[in-house]
């Protein structure tokens, strides 16, 4: 990385640093407010060349819908969905109700046209005009259901298409948190479970659970969740905060500070680390004083993974 | 004769692409207590100009609006943490943007789009983008740099040299890319800074 800041800002904006300077150059600005200020600076500058040299292009008409689907903010689908469900449904319990009562008149009419019958004389008629409007009926609603299926497998199949896999994406990294000095379980059930098992063992635990945490993290997508486990409500004023490890980086990096919760069961949190080159090699939490969090030390450290294989 | 040593870059001057009225702001804050109206008003807003950027970013329409979804996906995710004093809403919007094709173009391990300089773009100067004086002030300043200067800046921006090793300006023996970036960088901010005084 250039060793002039201002230089290493300008490279930063405009994405010629690599994962490793970047990683740098952030961690150097979360500590220095003059760099950070020179950083968005530069951003501003970037943001208003580049929206001043480009012809704005409206997006697809489905691009919000798309969107919105994605992040689950369209109820409005979901019902639709349901209204052509339950459509189809009453539709195929009224060809039901329909053809009983046809089965029916078609027995009577079947009785009537014997011989002994003493009603047979008024029954023809009946039974010569019911089929006829029944035709009808039978095939206005078949029309009904054929559309209503239709549009039942349009929605099915553009859910499919929601959730097809994205080529390419890596696998989320998982990691167990522990307090400092717990070593991991090696026994055996766990390393073929995965880290499903200790949360399964916790679940079925009643007695007084220990602390611990989960971080899954998906690099490609820079989206993380980190699973906190029965973690004591900080006192007043202390907050938790997250760091994270990388093989290329001498000390963890700073992450942020978990929000009040207020719950001291199992609790979540999303975070992201601002860049998707970044690959975590490990994950601590601390717990600190108000203000801007010092790095971790044997005092601060709360949870940290994945943690040491036992002896 | 093109001087091989120049100045660092200095501060820029402040004040671009502020929010007068506070209403991207109250949107965001509106997305991060999970309000879906405010996205969409979002998206109405910005995604026309996102695309372009995009578009001009990845050189693909198809990616750039694959990267603008996840980008707006980001948005929404961050918009609970969006502090105003920061940076201002279209700044944080962009910066969420950019990393986004920044990230596409890593994966992908391709260069860039070429940006297409020759063609100039519509001279739009939409006020939920940019206050209007940003807009001409940014222009002048932009006017004052050399065709090189001016496309090594455009490059740049539009993330050109991004996860490549470009060292020559083309069609220059002895510039490199990144002394012609200082360079215009520093004539920007001049610019810029007579229009403040």
């Amino acid at each position: 990385m250039n060793s002039d800041p201002y230089d290493s800002a300008a490279w930063r904006a405009f994405g010629m640093l690599d994962a490793d300077e970047c990683a740098i150059f952030d961690e150097t600005m979360r500590g220095d407010p003059a760099l950070r200020k020179l950083s968005h600076e530069m951003d501003r500058l970037a943001a208003a060349i580049a929206a001043s040299n480009v012809s704005p292009i409206r997006p697809s008409e489905d691009q919000l819908e798309k969107l919105q689907n994605g992040l689950k903010l369209n109820p409005a689908r979901r019902t639709s969905i349901w209204i052509a469900a339950s459509g189809w449904a009453a539709a195929a319990a009224l060809a039901i109700v329909w053809l009983v009562s046809l089965s029916r008149n078609t027995d009577r009419s079947a009785s009537a046209a014997l011989p002994e019958a003493p009603a047979a004389a008024v029954e023809p008629a009946t039974a010569s005009t019911l089929p006829r409007g029944t035709k009808i009926a039978t095939k206005r609603l078949t029309q009904e259901i054929t559309v209503l299926r239709e549009n039942l497998e349009r929605f099915q199949n553009r859910d499919r298409t929601l959730f097809t896999a994205v080529p390419g994406v890596a696998l989320p990294v998982v990691m167990t948190m522990n307090p400092p000095g717990v070593p991991a379980d090696d026994s055996p059930l766990p390393s073929m479970l995965g880290d499903a098992a200790r949360w399964i063992a916790v679940a079925n635990d009643s007695s007084e659970p220990d602390s611990g945490a989960m971080a899954v993290y998906d690099a490609a997508r820079d989206s993380g969740t980190l699973i906190v486990n029965y973690l004591p409500l900080p006192e007043s004023g202390q907050f938790y905060n997250l760091w994270v490890t990388t093989s290329s980086a001498d000390h963890p990096i700073y992450v942020g500070s978990l929000p009040e919760s207020g719950e001291d069961g199992t609790v979540s949190f999303d975070f992201s680390l601002g860049s998707t080159m970044i690959l975590p090699s490990g994950f601590t939490l601390t717990l600190d004083p108000p203000g801007a969090p010092a790095a971790p030390s044997e005092t601060s450290i709360v949870l940290q993974g994945p943690p040491p294989p036992s002896l | 004769m093109i001087p091989s040593d120049l100045s660092p870059v200095h501060a820029l001057p402040s004040g671009l692409c502020e929010d007068p009225t506070g209403e991207a702001a109250a949107l965001i804050s509106r997305m991060g207590q999970g309000d879906g109206t405010a996205l969409r008003e979002i998206h109405a807003m910005w995604s026309p100009v996102f695309l372009g950027i995009a578009t001009r970013m990845l050189g693909e329409p198809k990616e750039a609006s694959k990267a603008l979804k996840s980008a707006f996906i980001r948005i929404w995710q961050r918009s609970s943490g969006y502090d105003p004093h920061q940076s201002p809403p279209f700044v944080w919007a962009f910066t969420i943007l950019r990393e986004t094709c920044i990230a596409r173009l890593g994966k992908q391990r391709r260069p860039a789009g070429n940006p297409d300089l020759s063609r100039p773009p519509d001279l739009s100067e939409d006020s939920r983008v940019m206050p209007l004086d940003d807009w001409r002030r940014l222009r002048a300043a932009l006017d004052s740099l050399s065709p090189e200067e001016r496309a090594c800046l455009e490059t740049a921006v539009f993330l050109g040299y991004a996860h490549t090793h470009a060292s020559r300006v083309p069609d220059s023996k002895s510039l490199t890319v990144k002394a012609c970036l200082r360079r215009a960088l520093d004539k920007i901010r001049n610019q810029l800074s007579r229009y403040e005084l």
